[in-house]
């Protein structure tokens, strides 16, 4: 009898403790403030990358170099070169009008 | 195989028909091919005589066969060392296309190997139709190499044809300020100008419309947009080389008229790089 006294008792305490709790007389022990995440530091690329270097001109002379002779040899270079656009061209069309050889059995 | 064929044939010859039957040895394995009906076999004697006539059907389409690949495979790498060579075309865009090249070369090695080993022929009608259905993309890997090849050349010729250009722009403008009249070619310098700018978008739209083609795998209304593609192309590299044939006639004609000129008093055999913006 006394057992289930003492049991009742720890009943109404441990209510009587939730309702403090719960109507705010207990203040619950603060959260640790959160630590700011430190943003790992990453490693980026230049924004502007360095483009590789045009590739050089076939026979021309120095591009500064506006003399008699860098225009002849320029005139030259050109002129070797403009000799294939006809071969080009020639291909371009033989490929487009080719012809498959057909086996007739 | 052999075992069965020969029961079937002691079968139907008990039955009065002669069953032309003619066994190929194949390097790997006996391959039994019947040929055309009429062709019978009575003995062991008339073994040959078949075989002639089967090997007077299979030797000239063989020949034929490896005609058409060797055609092709000269052609893809007289194209890859041409490809090679290019230096404007992009790296990837170059890329591409030597593998598309080198597939087919390979492609077309491996066939070739595989018609030479034929033995019979509907094997060889087999292979002989796969020559045929590659065609489609040989047609196109040729053409768009042949484009880009083209176009590298064009792109290149107007960098240097634009480096002259400066030049001449510096030694007209130098003349200019000497006192001599440079109207006239200042008019000439414009349009080579214009030119060069007109054959660098012709180029680049030649690239642009043909680079992005893929086989038609026999779809037919994507043949026919490609071979329309590709004809596009062919008429920007067309007009690209007008523009380029132009340009080079402008700068022959301003450094016929700068020789005329009196010499200017300032050397201009050193400049800055411009392209000409008149």
């Amino acid at each position: 009898m006394t057992g289930i006294k003492i049991l009742i008792g720890l009943i109404v305490i441990g209510g009587l403790g939730f309702l403090a709790w719960w109507g705010g007389w207990i203040p619950m022990p603060k959260q640790p403030a959160p630590v700011p995440v430190q943003q790992a530091a990453t490693t980026t690329k230049p924004v502007t990358q360095a483009e590789p270097p045009p590739p050089p001109l076939p026979g021309m002379s120095a591009a500064t170099d506006a003399g008699d002779t860098a225009i002849l040899q320029d005139s030259a270079a050109v002129d070797a070169q403009m000799k294939y656009l006809t071969t080009d061209t020639s291909s371009v069309d033989a490929s487009m009008s080719d012809k498959a050889i057909t086996q007739a059995f | 195989m052999t075992t069965y064929t020969q029961k079937l044939s002691a079968l139907l010859l008990a039955a009065g028909l002669a069953l032309p039957v003619v066994t190929l040895a194949a390097g790997n394995g006996a391959t039994v091919t019947i040929p055309p009906v009429g062709v019978a076999v009575d003995s062991a004697t008339d073994t040959p005589k078949v075989a002639a006539k089967l090997d007077a059907k299979i030797a000239p389409a063989i020949v034929k066969g490896d005609k058409e690949i060797d055609r092709r495979v000269k052609a893809l790498t007289d194209l890859a060392a041409r490809l090679g060579a290019t230096q404007r075309v992009t790296a990837t865009f170059k890329q591409t296309l030597t593998t598309n090249v080198q597939n087919q070369i390979n492609g077309l090695t491996q066939l070739k190997a595989k018609i030479d080993a034929d033995t019979d022929l509907e094997t060889l009608k087999t292979d002989s139709k796969t020559i045929a259905e590659s065609y489609r993309t040989f047609a196109l890997v040729m053409p768009q190499t042949n484009i880009a090849v083209a176009a590298d050349r064009e792109v290149t010729l107007v960098a240097m044809l634009n480096q002259l250009g400066a030049k001449l722009q510096a030694r007209v403008q130098a003349a200019g300020q000497s006192g001599a009249d440079v109207t006239k070619i200042t008019v000439v310098l414009k349009d080579m100008s214009d030119k060069l700018a007109d054959a660098d978008i012709q180029v680049k739209a030649s690239v642009s419309v043909s680079a992005s083609l893929t086989p038609d795998n026999g779809d037919k209304d994507k043949m026919t947009a490609n071979q329309q593609a590709l004809k596009t192309a062919r008429a920007d590299i067309e007009a690209s080389r007008k523009d380029l044939l132009a340009a080079r006639k402008d700068a022959e004609q301003v450094i016929k008229a700068l020789k005329s000129l009196p010499t200017p008093t300032s050397n201009a055999s050193s400049t800055t790089s411009t392209t000409p913006t008149h």
